[in-house]
């Protein structure tokens, strides 16, 4: 199709609007109105978080220090001056149940029990990651539709929205894949498994593509 | 300030930075969802869904897309449903137009005849001439309804071909 061609469309098609080119009020004070909301909801949710800025400021800061201050030299003055009167509660234990002090220079220092712990499969990292890649460059994910039609939804709405939210998710991480950026790829998905509470989603990726393929899921 | 940043701002909790990128969008982003609906009021419903969506995921936006991409891919899944749901083809203004047309001069009948060839196009061939002429490149138009540059390719040249063979019979 010619450059001319789509101007031509472009031009009958704006002469065919006849004016009515733009959505009622109504619908823009509606969609503020949700916007808003939405606002009022992030604040809502971020405020713990400026609490915690709260925490660092000097003031607060200086008042949890003469705090503990004060705490630290009332115990030591107590500790000093009354150290008798102190009654820490003694362990149980049986006579089965001695400590085990081991062989140790240090009398204050308590061996560590000898655990044997059972070795780790000798597989290389390197290896078990070459293979993780070598599934999402190998074996392809499923289609948006097909997500969708492995999960149950209460209302039509709820489809639509998991559906725009998985479409563009699926769309990035297809793009990281082809571009050989994994990683991003998996970030990519968890930050989707994170934001959908709605979506019934394996816990990997590499999950993600063995079981589209058919293949136990062994990630 | 770009669409990216704005949408970036609004996330953080600013308003005004999400009425900025309304206004900025709002009816270029209603005509196409208009020209595809039967209806002004469902045209209304679909863009109230399409913002609806943007508020919701403005927090997951990926800077990757461009925001317009983002958006009108958004309405085109709006639209998808909506055609499942009507299985209907496109629909143009048709309905609203037809009375005004009737009553102006011959250069309007050829309007109207182009109209009803655009309408009577399979709704992915249409779809993807209006994306076009809303100026999306291949690649975006790809992303956007969800198909390969290809795909999209041959959609735009068999719209072409038929308007032109529908053209020569009238």
């Amino acid at each position: 199709m010619t450059e001319q061609q789509i101007n031509e469309l472009k031009q009958i098609l704006e002469h065919s609007d006849l004016g009515k080119n733009s959505n009622s009020q109504e619908l823009d004070e509606k969609i503020l109105l949700a916007a808003q909301k939405h606002t009022a909801n992030i604040k809502l949710k971020s405020a713990p978080s400026n609490f915690r800025k709260n925490i660092f400021t000097p003031s607060f800061a200086a008042a949890v220090f003469s705090v503990m201050f004060t705490v630290f030299l009332f115990l030591g003055l107590g500790k000093m001056l009354s150290v008798d009167h102190i009654d820490i509660p003694a362990p149980l234990a049986s006579d089965s149940q001695e400590l085990d002090v081991g062989e140790t220079s240090n009398p204050l220092i308590l061996s560590t029990p000898d655990i044997s712990r059972p070795e780790k499969p000798s597989v290389e990292p390197t290896a078990l990651a070459r293979n993780r890649d070598s599934i999402l460059q190998e074996l392809p994910l499923p289609s948006v539709d097909k997500l969708l039609g492995d999960m149950d939804f209460d209302i039509d709405a709820d489809r639509s929205l998991v559906k725009d939210t998985l479409s563009i998710a699926m769309h990035d991480i297809g793009k990281f894949i082809q571009v050989g950026e994994l990683d991003d790829a998996r970030q990519r998905y968890q930050r989707l498994r994170q934001s959908c509470s709605m979506c019934t989603l394996p816990e990997s990726l590499e999950s993600l593509a063995l079981i589209n393929n058919g293949l136990p899921d062994r990630s | 300030m770009s669409d990216g940043a704005l949408l970036k701002s609004y996330a953080d909790g600013n308003l005004a930075a999400f009425d900025c990128l309304y206004r900025r969008h709002k009816n270029k982003l209603f005509m196409y969802v208009r020209r595809q609906c039967p209806t002004h009021e469902l045209a209304e419903d679909i863009a109230h869904d399409t913002w609806l969506g943007v508020i919701r995921q403005s927090g997951n936006y990926s800077p990757s897309a461009k925001f317009t991409t983002w958006l009108y891919r958004i309405a085109h899944n709006r639209l998808v449903d909506l055609w499942r749901k009507h299985s209907a083809p496109g629909y143009l203004l048709i309905d609203d137009l037809a009375e005004q047309l009737a009553a102006k001069d011959q250069s309007y009948l050829a309007l109207k005849e182009l109209l009803q060839s655009l309408q009577a196009l399979p709704e992915t061939q249409m779809e993807a001439l209006l994306l076009k002429i809303e100026g999306f490149s291949h690649a975006e138009i790809a992303a956007i309804t969800e198909s390969k540059q290809e795909t999209v390719k041959s959609r735009l040249r068999y719209a072409t071909r038929s308007l032109k063979s529908m053209e020569v019979q009238a």
